[in-house]
């Protein structure tokens, strides 16, 4: 009798510290594969889910449905609330796996829109962020020729491309770690809609540039690559060089690593000098006309204009986001680190940058034409 | 206490049709010979006793010592006075030799009745190894395991169970391995226990030894001599009872339910991994139903979500709750099972590939459960077969731990998880924890329980005197 006491207790003590029944069956529920959230003119806040739903048919195998569905309010919260009238099942954000924000939305300000995500434990903070300067109905109606739901493929790019050098990416739980630490900057990757091949695509076209929380400017494709080069987040990319042996020619240079280290220093005069390390190991997968790999001075030679045009791109985005005020690669955070005592002023910061490229992997190449 | 007569033990065994009463008439003296005929050896009788007694001088006849050693071939051969012990002896399968002028009777051994032969359990299959099993005769169980134990050592202590049913008990153990403790403690249970009329079946001293409120066998049981005198080598003690054609072993572990005699003979390398997948079906036919249930009801995120997507599609159809499907799963299965074993041989195999296959298969195309509900339930069947003397206890456990995921979730399971462990923890066998040699504060004999050693390391005795555990 003691122990049948002791279990009644155990159990008692456990619904009273637990958050309670939590049962759901699977099919009984609209999971979210993305979400993507506007603020119209009138300032209410709109919001679009991409729901799945498993639906019972005349054959024996069950069907998958994707609905769009569409829900508006004053608060994210409300807008929440809105769109589930207009479902039959409950819808669950657990394992949404994406969020769409619109360019107009962004610029009004991201901290309306993301506080739910902090305050409520349902939606995924592992979820990844996009910007979208098209009208959300347009991204919303994309019809993937190879993925029925928005959210899946666009977290399988992230996945399996964010090595690209191109594509900056971003997790929700990434975005609220920067928002609170350094200069506060964020790059959000924008998507765009395009027409490829007669199928609707979804392309990655540059980050956006959030600055507490405000969307201030944006980075094309190329910018984003070297921001990554200057944050040492780039694993593989590209560059096009002149062929040194034929002017008219090119040479792509892959970059098979890169290793970038940031050291500061701060001078007398309050000057903060940031210099910026960046080890480059590249091969040549491609040359347009003949080259003799073999003659050093032609490897110096192509060495030496990786890095005059990577130390030019670097300068160019610094001075150009200096200019504005902003500390695009959060050179904020390792000040706070470094010298926890010393105020950080971006407009009295100098950066230095220097490139060093080792060419491995290729021997002669001569006559592929 | 009456005078042993003929007239007596005829009253004694009145209505008995199937005692015999021969007499034989020798010079002025009148001999009775009492035996029961089916359970004597009627021509072993006719050489041995009653033709001696036909042939013999009539003078021999005062002579009670002669008569044992100059006149009857039986192997056996001793004076009864105690009328008890002599209508004990006759339904025993004794002859009682009765003259007229003795107020004392002569017992002579003449067993000789049916008994199956020795065949192979089917219970305890062996790759590699002994097949030969017990069988119902006590003395045939007997032989079987002193002639793989020479040894003066092996001691034989017999009792008789039952005022009535009269049962043959024998207690073995090895002097010297087997605890005094231990030899003890199972010696005052049985005399516990030995207070019925009728004891025909060892159970009734298993239950008395074994720990109450649990059902995982904390006394063990096997149908293999071989198996039974490797317990006997590790320091155990074996209960064999006449009409019982398994031995009991005690204590028992629970690590036993996942050995085998195929351990011992066959590779290590691959006896261990049998082992192992052991192990792990034993983890999964536990818990895995109750794991399903937390993850697809309560825990999704934890699902890749492709899969996810996958099984909702699966459960689309069903119109009852993934917590109702699984527990009537679990019922048909267990139902289905125990059909199986209940049935007569050739049609039980029979049913389990017609409940499992057809059952499942329709039960999928009807809507009563999802495709993945099905495939977790037969996992988990199936891998309890893997070790099929706790199935029932497995089948327990499931609900169980079925029954704190519905409430819970993840928390549920573990918690359910620590209840299961907190309750083994909690038996015991014959004064040994139940998860000996695991659960001891001193010396862990490590080399035979997760993954087996050497033959050579591991031949030293699990329990042994002056153990502290």
């Amino acid at each position: 009798m003691k122990k049948i006491w002791k279990l009644i207790i155990i159990l008692v003590l456990l619904l009273l510290l637990s958050v309670g029944c939590a049962y759901r069956d699977m099919n009984r529920v609209l999971f979210a594969t993305s979400s993507s959230i506007d603020i119209d003119d009138d300032g209410n806040i709109v919001i679009y889910g991409e729901l799945f739903s498993a639906k019972r048919s005349s054959s024996d195998a069950a069907e998958e449905i994707r609905m769009i569905h569409r829900g508006e309010g004053n608060t994210i919260y409300k807008g929440f609330m809105t769109g589930q009238t207009s479902v039959e099942l409950p819808i669950s954000y657990d394992i949404s796996k994406a969020t769409i924000i619109t360019e107009r939305a962004a610029r009004k300000g991201l901290d309306i829109v993301m506080d739910g995500f902090k305050r409520n434990q349902k939606p995924s903070l592992k979820q990844y962020m996009f910007i979208c300067e098209q009208p959300l109905e347009d991204i919303m109606a994309t019809e993937l020729p190879d993925e029925m739901f928005l959210g899946f493929y666009l977290e399988s790019f992230m996945v399996y491309n964010s090595n690209v050098a191109y594509v900056e990416k971003i997790r929700v739980n990434e975005f609220f770690n920067n928002r609170n630490s350094g200069s506060h900057v964020n790059l959000v990757p924008i998507i765009k809609k395009i027409q490829q091949g007669g199928s609707e695509k979804i392309d990655i076209d540059g980050a956006a540039v959030i600055v507490e929380d405000k969307m201030v400017s944006s980075l094309n494709k190329e910018e984003v690559a070297v921001y990554k080069y200057m944050t040492n987040k780039l694993q593989t990319g590209d560059l096009t060089v002149k062929n040194p042996m034929e002017s008219d020619n090119n040479i792509s240079i892959a970059i098979m690593k890169c290793n970038t280290k940031k050291d500061l220093i701060t001078l007398e005069d309050a000057d903060t000098v940031v210099n910026l390390s960046i080890d480059l190991i590249v091969s040549i997968p491609e040359v347009q006309g003949d080259i003799i790999m073999t003659n050093k001075e032609i490897r110096d030679k192509i060495s030496h204009e990786i890095e005059e045009k990577i130390e030019m791109q670097c300068s160019e985005l610094f001075d150009k986001y200096q200019q504005m005020g902003i500390d695009l690669i959060n050179i904020e955070r390792d000040m706070e680190i470094k010298y926890p005592n010393v105020k950080f002023d971006i407009n009295h910061t100098r950066m230095n940058v220097n490139v060093n490229v080792n060419i491995e992997g290729s021997g002669i190449s001569t006559n592929n034409k | 206490m009456s005078t042993i007569t003929v007239d007596n033990i005829k009253t004694i065994l009145a209505n008995c049709y199937d005692v015999k009463y021969r007499q034989i008439f020798n010079g002025s003296e009148i001999i009775t010979l009492i035996y029961i005929e089916n359970l004597c050896d009627i021509k072993y009788i006719s050489e041995t006793i009653i033709t001696p007694l036909v042939k013999m001088d009539s003078s021999l006849l005062n002579e009670i010592e002669l008569i044992n050693s100059n006149v009857i071939f039986s192997s056996s051969v001793e004076k009864v006075q105690n009328m008890d012990i002599a209508i004990n002896k006759i339904l025993s399968g004794n002859v009682i030799i009765l003259a007229s002028s003795y107020d004392y009777a002569l017992s002579c051994g003449a067993q000789g009745y049916d008994k199956r032969d020795i065949s192979i359990p089917s219970a305890e299959t062996v790759i590699k190894g002994p097949r030969e099993g017990f069988t119902e005769d006590i003395n045939t169980n007997m032989a079987s395991v002193r002639r793989r134990i020479k040894s003066p050592d092996l001691k034989v202590e017999q009792f008789i169970m039952g005022t009535e049913s009269q049962t043959t008990l024998a207690m073995v153990y090895l002097e010297g391995k087997s605890p005094d403790r231990l030899v003890q403690y199972i010696r005052d249970k049985i005399d516990q226990v030995n207070n019925g009329c009728f004891i025909f079946y060892s159970n009734k001293l298993e239950e008395s030894i074994s720990c109450k409120h649990t059902s995982f066998d904390t006394v063990g049981y096997t149908e293999k001599p071989d198996v039974a005198v490797s317990k006997l080598s590790e320091g155990r003690v074996l209960l064999i009872m006449d009409g019982n054609s398994f031995v009991t072993t005690a204590p028992y572990f629970f690590i036993e339910n996942f050995q085998t005699t195929d351990d011992y003979t066959l590779n290590k390398q691959v006896a261990n991994l049998a082992r192992i997948f052991r192990y792990m079906a034993f983890l999964i036919s536990v818990f895995l139903p109750a794991l399903y249930l937390a993850l697809v009801t309560v825990n999704i995120k934890l699902i890749p979500s492709i899969f996810l997507f996958r099984m909702a599609v699966y459960r689309a159809g069903v119109p009852v709750p993934t917590i109702v499907e699984l527990m009537y799963m679990l019922i048909f299965f267990q139902i289905i099972r125990e059909a199986g074993v209940r049935l007569p041989q050739p049609i039980g195999p029979t049913l389990s590939i017609v409940g499992a296959l057809i059952l499942g298969d329709a039960a999928v195309s009807s809507g009563l459960a999802s495709q993945v509900t099905v495939v977790v339930v037969a996992l988990s069947s199936i891998t309890s077969y893997l070790i099929p003397k706790i199935y029932i206890s497995i089948f327990k456990w499931n609900l169980i731990t079925i029954l704190f995921t519905f409430i819970l979730g993840l928390p549920g399971f573990f918690t359910a998880l620590v209840l299961f462990i907190a309750h083994l923890s909690d038996l015991t066998t014959c004064g040994y924890p139940f998860l000996y040699p695991m659960g001891t504060r001193k010396y862990l004999k490590y080399k035979d329980v997760i993954l087996r050693s050497d033959i050579n390391e591991i031949q030293d005795s699990l329990i042994s005197e002056g153990d502290d555990y």
